[in-house]
């Protein structure tokens, strides 16, 4: 993708904010996420924190980096009130609680492309989840409204109804085929994060 | 992905007895992974009600309370009270934040959270208890929230419709016993439409004319949908 196509359309494409102090490790993972997301960079704890926003869907953030660590850069971003999804890139296996710091996942460093690719891609779809359970609300919520306003008769014959029973049972199929990502602790407390996003 | 917790999350493919908890014939036993709602007004017994569905299974299975009405130790108290409850397998989590941020620690029996509003708080409450829980997980698990009706009051019904719909995923997923208590006369037709939808069964209390309390379950098929008194 030219610099122009992605300028033209920024809004499509979830918003990853890696935060690295080495350069090339950065510019590596702009590289491979370019084509999918768009990418911002920030060299320390410092700049992430200024820039870190609403827009920001997913973030990389290096556990190990002069001046503020990774950890206290979660639990800043956390108190802010953001609720982005933020995956842990550490260079050994965490040994200490991810869940209970906030962290939704981690990716161990370093990285490879596909591992990488694999770890966003899996928190960008939280996000997408979440709204598919807000859809399937909205639709009990239409069905509850419809069996209460006409007769059965009524619904029998209406087209609306027919159509919104068929896409409740694709969505609720749908939700249920997933449903035992929720064994995993991090996916089950990202999911109720991912809502929180989703709401604000 | 990270895989902990993966080991121990799930329970042994089994039943959940329910018993005199509930005397509704046809409703003795349910299989693992069922979400149950108990609904009905104020001061029918509700929070006791669940307590005593908890308490069937506490001989050999563990039991966790979301608690935001409640406070913790008085939910304990409670418990204990109950027959056959087994206090030692009872596990909660106070989100009442009455006890002011950050004042108490956590134990194995007891978990805090700020507030009723932080629902991803009570999440990681959830996977601290389970966590404790350990191994024992497999012999089953009865996880119950009292209730979601406060829960509307701090967080809005469609954030607390996404909690209930990961909750009792969990449930379902996971083969626990999911218990749930619902006020419908404090939410709109429509919330309570929707909040039902994600249960497998519902138990409806009502006061009879003569002032006794009335018991039904609806959406099970064992089950016949009249009332008993009880």
């Amino acid at each position: 993708m030219t610099v122009n196509e992605e300028s033209m359309n920024p809004a499509d494409e979830p918003v990853v904010l890696v935060v690295e102090d080495e350069p090339d490790v950065a510019e590596t993972y702009k590289l491979w996420l370019a084509a999918d997301y768009d990418v911002r960079l920030a060299e320390s704890g410092d700049a992430a924190l200024g820039m870190i926003d609403e827009t920001v869907d997913i973030v990389l953030l290096d556990r190990m980096m002069p001046g503020m660590s990774g950890t206290e850069v979660l639990a800043k971003i956390r108190d802010r009130g953001y609720d982005c999804r933020v995956a842990m890139v550490s260079a050994v296996d965490p040994d200490f609680d991810i869940i209970e710091m906030g962290f939704d996942d981690y990716v161990t460093k370093p990285p490879t492309r596909d591992g990488l690719l694999e770890t966003v891609e899996e928190l960008g779809e939280r996000g997408q989840r979440a709204e598919r359970v807000q859809e399937y609300r909205s639709l009990l919520a239409k069905q509850a409204a419809l069996e209460t306003q006409k007769t059965e008769d009524e619904l029998e014959a209406s087209e609306e109804y027919s159509q919104l029973l068929a896409r409740l049972e694709s969505v609720q199929t749908d939700l249920e085929s997933e449903q035992d990502r929720l064994l995993d602790d991090a996916e089950f407390v990202g999911s109720l994060r991912a809502f929180e996003e989703e709401e604000r | 992905m990270s895989d902990d917790g993966l080991q121990t999350a799930e329970t042994e493919s089994k039943s959940y007895r329910i018993g005199d908890a509930i005397p509704v014939p046809g409703f003795d036993t349910v299989p693992s992974g069922t979400n149950v709602l108990v609904s009905g007004p104020p001061m029918l017994g509700k929070q006791r009600l669940a307590l005593e569905l908890l308490a069937v299974g506490s001989q050999t299975e563990h039991a966790i309370t979301v608690t935001p009405d409640t406070n913790g130790t008085r939910l304990r108290q409670a418990y204990r009270s109950v027959r056959n409850a087994n206090a030692g397998r009872f596990h909660v989590i106070d989100c009442t934040g009455a006890t002011g941020k950050g004042s108490m620690n956590d134990t194995r029996s007891m978990k805090y959270v700020s507030s009723p509003g932080d629902l991803t708080g009570i999440g990681m409450g959830i996977v601290k208890c389970t966590r404790d829980i350990d191994s024992e997980v497999e012999r089953g698990l009865r996880l119950s929230v009292l209730s979601v009706s406060t829960l509307v009051q701090y967080a809005n019904s469609q954030r607390v419709f996404n909690f209930l719909h990961t909750i009792t995923g969990r449930v379902s997923a996971a083969g626990y016993l999911g218990v749930t208590t619902l006020d419908p006369t404090t939410h709109d037709a429509q919330d309570v439409n929707t909040f039902t939808s994600l249960f497998d069964a519902v138990v409806e209390l009502r006061e009879a004319d003569d002032g006794s309390r009335e018991i039904r379950v609806v959406g099970w098929p064992e089950a016949p949908r009249t009332w008993h008194e009880f």
